[in-house]
């Protein structure tokens, strides 16, 4: 049966989903982001939560209605169509790979019939783009990984993944910004500071930022 | 001011939590019952989203350090000063020495104690509220342990200006019987009529592995679609249907993303009475309006 987007729902008395579509692809990711813009200014929104495919707006009853958000909404969707995010940034993230920082680096290797050196390689040459935040405070969701490393989670979660592990799962990637139990195949680890809850832009990746992974 | 003689278990800052950093993948957090802060600090006169003590376990022994003024709303803990008994939902004078001690509730799970101009503790991110899981805001990111000292803004409130609640209203809203309302979706293309009839024809019970992130519930087993849905933004109240069938309510330190369907979303003035439920509680189910969640948030509100 097709769908058909944008579709606009309740989640609950005090929240919209609107989703954009259902692919895990960077053009239409870059779209939500573009609405996120426009709709976190709109009045009574009191945040706005970018997925893969999708923005959740959390509006405040007491300031709007929920047909006249959703009308707003679909303006703001109608506006701009397919622009492109403003001032995309590339941020760096320097890695070390392998050896005790990259635990599984050897799976997804052995997994993909190539040497770890090539999973580093490949991982390293790509600009990802960040698709979300989410699971913790800083956590980027970055895609989409190249088929070449693509990896299963782990079956079982670790129950400490330490803080700046870089790691795999499907066709994304993401970096651990605190120890906390994780799942994803962990093929390295960086210092960098992924966030940091005294500033006011808490994180140092927002969702739509390109990044590119260097190994050091 | 305010020194824990004895912590209880999980005795953290909240107040209502954190909005507009869920973008950074930041909790909203905040108390486990948005209804009892607010209650306690309308017994002090102090403004709604005044930080308090969440109180989730009896044991707590708190003694005041120089004379104050604070008040107890929620569950019904027992309290006692020293020997003599003082009750809840009322403004309690304090000496200094004074030792106000809980003890485990006949319902409930969750209390809150205000104080007069709110506890003080900076704002992290625009809230007082431990964000526990994170560890930040609230006292250092942590629960409160033995000997910690905490403030409060002002130290003593003028006797007019208390408020007064009577406990058996305010208590009627928790002990209502009746299922707790929601909103279906967004996420029905998951679930078919007969997962949904399930779902309003089904008692569930609590979980011991309720948190502050989720009550988990058991009971049927909801059939849903196998797909995959991609991660997206969720809400407070949101019922997630993973792979096993057993529902999750997401509670006040849930992730902001997701990846399990949401079949439908418990309505924002029934959350706080799905949040004093204890393990092994009955739930039930059924569907409301908009517009008459709306009118339930103005009733919520008024104790």
């Amino acid at each position: 049966m097709p769908a058909h987007f944008p579709k606009l729902g309740a989640m609950g008395d005090a929240a919209i989903l609107v989703e954009l579509g259902d692919a895990l692809d960077a053009a239409l990711n870059a779209r939500v982001h573009a609405l996120a813009r426009r709709v976190e200014t709109l009045r009574g929104v009191t945040a706005v939560v970018p997925g893969y495919a999708t923005l959740l707006v959390e509006y405040d009853p007491a300031q709007c209605e929920y047909d006249a958000l959703c009308h707003e909404i679909q303006n703001a969707l109608h506006i701009g169509g397919a622009a492109a995010v403003n001032h995309t940034r590339v941020i760096e993230i320097p890695v070390q790979y392998g050896g005790e920082y990259g635990p599984d680096l050897e799976f997804v290797a052995r997994h993909n019939g190539i040497t770890p050196e090539e999973v580093v390689n490949v991982h390293a040459r790509t600009t990802y783009q960040v698709f979300m935040l989410g699971f913790a405070p800083g956590f980027p969701y970055l895609g989409v990984v190249d088929e070449k490393i693509a990896a299963p989670r782990l079956e079982t979660p670790r129950k400490r993944v330490p803080a700046g592990s870089v790691g795999i799962a499907g066709r994304q990637t993401g970096i651990y910004p605190r120890e906390s139990p994780g799942g994803w195949r962990l093929i390295g680890r960086t210092d960098v500071q992924l966030f940091d809850p005294t500033r006011e832009e808490p994180t140092l990746l927002r969702a739509g930022d390109h990044v590119r992974f260097v190994p050091i | 001011m305010l020194q824990i003689v004895e912590a209880g278990i999980f005795t953290t800052i909240q107040d209502l939590g954190r909005e507009g950093y869920q973008q950074f993948g930041v909790t909203r957090g905040g108390a486990m019952d948005a209804r009892a802060l607010r209650a306690a600090n309308a017994l002090m006169d102090n403004a709604e989203g005044d930080a308090c003590i969440e109180i989730a376990s009896g044991g707590l022994r708190i003694r005041a350090l120089e004379k104050c003024v604070v008040a107890v709303a929620g569950a019904p803990y027992v309290l006692h000063v020293q020997e003599r008994a003082v009750p809840m939902n009322a403004a309690l004078f304090l000496r200094e020495g004074d030792v106000l001690q809980f003890d485990a509730p006949a319902w409930g799970r969750y209390a809150y104690l205000a104080i007069s101009g709110g506890v003080d503790v900076p704002r992290v991110l625009g809230s007082r509220a431990t964000a526990l899981r994170d560890g930040f805001g609230g006292w250092h990111g942590r629960a409160l342990g033995s000997g910690d000292i905490v403030r409060a803004a002002r130290q003593a409130l003028p006797l007019e200006r208390a408020g007064k609640m009577w406990s058996e209203k305010f208590a009627r809203y928790y002990l209502d019987d009746a299922p707790l309302r929601v909103l279906w979706g967004p996420h029905l293309s998951f679930f078919d009529a007969a997962a949904m009839e399930l779902f309003l024809g089904a008692e569930y019970h609590v979980s011991e592995l309720s948190d502050r992130m989720g009550t988990r519930l058991l009971g049927m087993a909801l059939p849903r679609r196998a797909k995959e849905l991609l991660s997206c933004g969720v809400t407070r109240g949101a019922i997630q249907i993973p792979p096993d069938g057993q529902p999750i309510v997401l509670q006040a330190e849930h992730q902001t993303t997701g990846g399990y369907p949401v079949l439908a979303t418990v309505i924002r003035a029934d959350i706080p009475r799905l949040a004093q439920k204890r393990a092994g509680e009955a739930v039930r189910f059924t569907v409301t309006t908009l517009a008459d969640a709306r009118a339930a948030w103005q009733a919520m509100l008024e104790f």
